[in-house]
């Protein structure tokens, strides 16, 4: 408008000399052209209605399809609307998804594209920006902006189809090994009475019809409460293969996780790194409990997390264990196993929680690492890469 | 979008050579009006011809290197043809007997017969339309070839030269302002200049004729080619960010475009666009008016009052007096009379004109100005920065200060006056109802009364509170104490507040009076103590 300026000016001042009306005809002209384009465009641009749909959770490797529906609510048409929908890097090869339509009174418009879950985290898919402006190009586009939303994506979760995690939590809803722990309300199987099995044990109802004294035998189980230990601190991983070796920690909790929970245990969550969606950037801590919804909590928290120097992971277990029930398995996935580690795992076992120790990543010595951990009764699988994983699916 | 480039440029090439056309007809009002003799309006037709040729031939030469052999041939044959276009035209515009025997003149004498004044004229004036039509389609050209931008290099430095839009605006603009300048020159009478008497200049040409027709046109033409263009601008902004298009854009485009343009032509056919008043005298009627119908409403009221007071007056054995009731004016205020160089005296009509012309008018270019601002939150910026802007700031700022003072001064004196009634009526034992306007109003009883509380309250005021548990002999001891010089007087007032607070004896007026007395006393007293 300011180049047209004087112009306008020009027209003012021979309309006011000369009075004349073809002057303020041609004023009302392009004082009506810039006044109708700036109501039109601010007008059709405000009746526009949107929204975004799409999947806010998904697993690596899908593909989340995303809908972006625009309805024009008024009689005005909008000549043309430039929609542009950011889209985060790590999930597409284009910035941005874009395109330009034009909508008339009441109408309708549906775009969906496609975005694949590459990689575990939390992504913010917008903002959206729609412009619009007038058909002549006398006023400047007009730019509204819509919130953005965000993507989960999960990490990955390998099938898991047997390990043995210690526990010391008796009679549980879990077939154990051991038969330490004995479940009255499981019975297995019966045999005949031997002098000295408990009076307690016979099955009277199945002695008297068959003549025979019969005792029960009962299912050994234990409750599988875990609490896994992730540790994300950079410093405790090989220099060069910190990003992997973190990866694949997060994907060992997550399967481990879901194991846990498929089993109907309880499975909480600690994390040693930060969480970027959190006001002070520490990652939630979640107690040991059963159920999908849980599960699902503790996914959103892995797929957020994020490396960073936290300190000493034994500072982090003294402070939490304190909270956790007599018996609870202690999975701690890390990438060194240091001497006050150690002795607070150690310290853990002596307060009654059984202790495992998961090495994520190619760390060297390994079998020292073992052995020290053997001498206080500590288990320690490694885990140098996913297809070691494999070793849980036999 | 070839499709869509294919029709851009017809649509775009039409668009100019009626542009054209129609500055020439401006042009060509012009020298009617001042050479009423010769009617040149063949080179309308001329101009269309040669408008068109440089909008088709443009490509043409474009694809020639420029003053190669090709180039000149084609230059000069171009050349040529338009020259005995020109010449035909000029001819036959005398008639064509004329023509063929200035044809045989040729050959005696080419260039007296040949090259006259008229064609002279003529071939300038399709030359001017010539290139310009060029410069028209060099533009449209770049647009429509997907630059947006485009850099030159000038004295070893490389600028961004403005957009080929750009610099279509300067061209339909810059042509226009001498359009209307042309078209404003017709309207003054060059002929009749005379400073001395003060006579309107001004033709009283009807607004369409005279070039003004053709130079609204030329702008309504100029608007949807502004309209194409910007489709093209958008398509390569959109191209180069490799941002899809769907087709109903392109398709709608033109439809919107001659929507819009409708409602244009609605919007300025609708609105007035004379005026035969100033704006000053059109306002001082408005207000006679108004200030008319004022002062007859106050003199209805006024005789309303004196028939009753007169009612009430017969009531009382007084006689009728005789009111006259307000006579309806006779005649409105003067309309104002016409600004000069209008027809005569102005009707009501023309009020009523002039009003809605100029409050349409200011609304519009409040609008407009508001919008521009909106959109060029510099200038507003740059406008809040000047000195001039910040004083005058300042000084609403002050004048908000000053009316907040005043109204807070105004609030808390109400507020304290209202509590003191408030709490003087409940502490006094005043019967409630009783509204304390005025002392005379008042019984003997209450009266005293009255003054002996007031006591109370202007002591308290002085540091002499009275204790609730103090009797008034009490009290009247301490206030003895305190003021020693009005023992007597401070004694008797309260004996009058005791015998008019607890004895069902008459209380006499004198006795009103007294305490009255009394009390103006004590008040001197109290009020020697507090300025010590």
């Amino acid at each position: 408008m300011l180049k047209y300026l004087p112009f306008l000016l020009l027209l003012l001042v021979i309309a006011i000399v000369i009075r004349d009306d073809f002057a303020f005809t041609l004023i009302y002209l392009f004082a009506g052209a810039f006044a109708v384009g700036a109501w039109w465009s601010t007008k059709s641009l405000g009746q526009i209605e949107h929204s975004r749909s799409f999947i806010e959770h998904s697993f690596l490797g899908e593909k989340v399809q995303i809908k972006l529906q625009f309805r024009n609510r008024g009689w005005l048409p909008v000549p043309w609307l430039k929609i542009q929908d950011e889209l985060p890097v790590g999930l597409s090869t284009a910035p941005s998804f874009a395109t330009v339509t034009s909508l008339g009174p009441n109408a309708e418009t549906t775009y969906i594209y496609e975005l694949e879950g590459r990689k575990r985290g939390c992504y913010n898919i917008g903002p959206l920006f729609l412009s619009s402006g007038d058909i002549l190009g006398l006023i400047e586009e007009i730019h509204i902006q819509k919130p953005m939303e965000t993507l989960t994506i999960y990490p990955r979760i390998v099938p898991i189809k047997a390990i043995r995690i210690p526990s010391r939590s008796p009679q549980g809803s879990l077939r154990y090994h051991q038969p330490i722990f004995e479940d009255p309300a499981r019975i297995f199987s019966k045999r005949e009475y031997i002098p000295g099995d408990s009076l307690r044990r016979v099955d009277w109802k199945t002695t008297a019809s068959s003549g025979k004294m019969l005792v029960k035998m009962f299912e050994p189980t234990i409750e599988l409460e875990s609490m896994i230990v992730l540790d994300l601190d950079p410093n405790h991983y090989p220099y060069r293969q910190q990003i992997d070796s973190t990866e694949l920690a997060i994907v060992v909790a997550a399967s481990l996780a879901s194991w846990i929970s498929a089993k109907k245990q309880e499975v909480g969550l600690i994390v040693s790194g930060r969480d970027p969606s959190t006001s002070d950037g520490q990652p939630q801590s979640l107690s040991p409990r059963k159920g999908q919804a849980h599960l699902m909590r503790i996914l959103e928290i892995l797929a957020r997390a994020v490396m960073a120097e936290m300190g000493e992971l034994a500072e982090v277990i003294q402070q939490e264990r304190v909270r956790l029930a007599w018996g609870t398995s202690l999975i701690i996935i890390t990438g060194q196993v240091s001497d006050p580690l150690l002795n607070e795992l150690y310290q853990s076992r002596r307060a009654g929680l059984e202790v495992l120790v998961i090495l994520a990543g190619r760390v060297g010595q390994i079998a020292e690492i073992t052995q020290r951990a053997a001498h206080f009764g500590i288990p320690v699988i490694s885990i140098a890469n996913e297809k070691d994983l494999e070793i849980w699916q036999k | 979008m070839e499709g869509n480039r294919s029709a851009f440029r017809l649509i775009s090439n039409s668009l100019v050579v009626l542009m054209m056309t129609c500055a020439t007809f401006t042009l060509l009002s012009l020298i009617n009006n001042m050479t009423p003799e010769w009617k040149p309006w063949y080179l309308a037709g001329l101009c269309f011809f040669a408008a068109t040729e440089r909008m088709l031939t443009w490509h043409l030469f474009q694809r020639m290197g420029v003053f190669s052999k090709e180039w000149a041939f084609s230059f000069l044959a171009e050349w040529i043809v338009i020259i005995m276009v020109v010449k035909t035209s000029v001819g036959l515009s005398h008639g064509g007997e004329v023509f063929l025997a200035e044809i045989f003149l040729w050959v005696k004498n080419f260039i007296r017969y040949f090259v006259t004044l008229e064609f002279l004229f003529a071939l300038a004036m399709v030359t001017t339309i010539w290139v310009i039509s060029g410069y028209f389609a060099r533009i449209l050209d770049e647009m429509s070839s997907e630059q947006v931008y485009k850099q030159v290099e000038i004295s070893g430095e490389t600028i961004e030269q403005a957009s080929a839009r750009e610099r279509l605006l300067s061209l339909i603009f810059g042509t226009g302002s001498i359009l209307i300048i042309i078209t404003a020159l017709m309207r003054v009478d060059l002929g009749e200049l005379s400073l001395k008497q003060g006579i309107s200049l001004l033709n009283a040409i009807p607004s369409l004729q005279g070039g003004g027709a053709s130079t609204v046109l030329y702008f309504m033409l100029g608007l949807a080619l502004l309209s194409q263009t910007q489709l093209i601008e958008l398509h390569n902004t959109w191209s180069q960010q490799k941002i899809p298009v769907s087709r109903p854009v392109a398709r709608r485009w033109t439809f919107y475009s001659l929507v819009f343009l409708a409602l244009l032509t609605a919007f300025i056919s609708i609105f007035p666009t004379s005026y035969s008043l100033g704006i000053l005298a059109t306002m001082q009627y408005i207000f006679g008016i108004f200030f008319g119908i004022l002062f007859f409403g106050t003199q209805v009221i006024i005789f309303v009052i004196l028939v009753l007071l007169d009612l009430v007056f017969i009531l009382f054995g007084g006689t009728r007096q005789v009111i006259r009731p307000p006579a309806l004016p006779r005649q409105l205020p003067n309309l104002p009379t016409s600004i000069p160089g209008s027809s005569g005296q102005a009707g009501w009509l023309d009020v009523v004109k002039t009003l809605l012309f100029w409050s349409i008018f200011t609304g519009i270019m409040i609008f407009s100005i508001n919008q521009f601002l909106r959109q060029h939150h510099e200038v507003l910026d740059a406008i809040r920065k000047m000195r001039t802007t910040r004083l005058l700031l300042k000084l609403w700022q002050w004048l908000l200060w000053l009316g907040l003072v005043a109204k807070r001064g105004i609030a808390s004196t109400l507020t304290a006056g209202t509590t003191r009634i408030r709490k003087n009526g409940g502490a006094s034992g005043y019967e409630p109802g009783i509204i304390n306007f005025s002392i005379r109003l008042l019984e003997p009883r209450q009266k005293v009364r009255f003054f002996y509380l007031t006591l109370i309250r202007r002591a308290g005021e002085s540091g002499l509170a009275r204790k609730g548990s103090q009797t008034p002999d009490e009290f009247a001891a301490s206030m003895k104490t305190a003021l020693p010089g009005v023992d007597t007087e401070i004694n008797s007032l309260t004996g009058a507040f005791v015998q008019a607070r607890y004895s069902p004896a008459p209380v006499e007026k004198e006795s009103a009076d007294q305490a009255r007395s009394l009390w103006n006393r004590i008040k001197a007293a109290l009020k020697r103590k507090k300025s010590v």
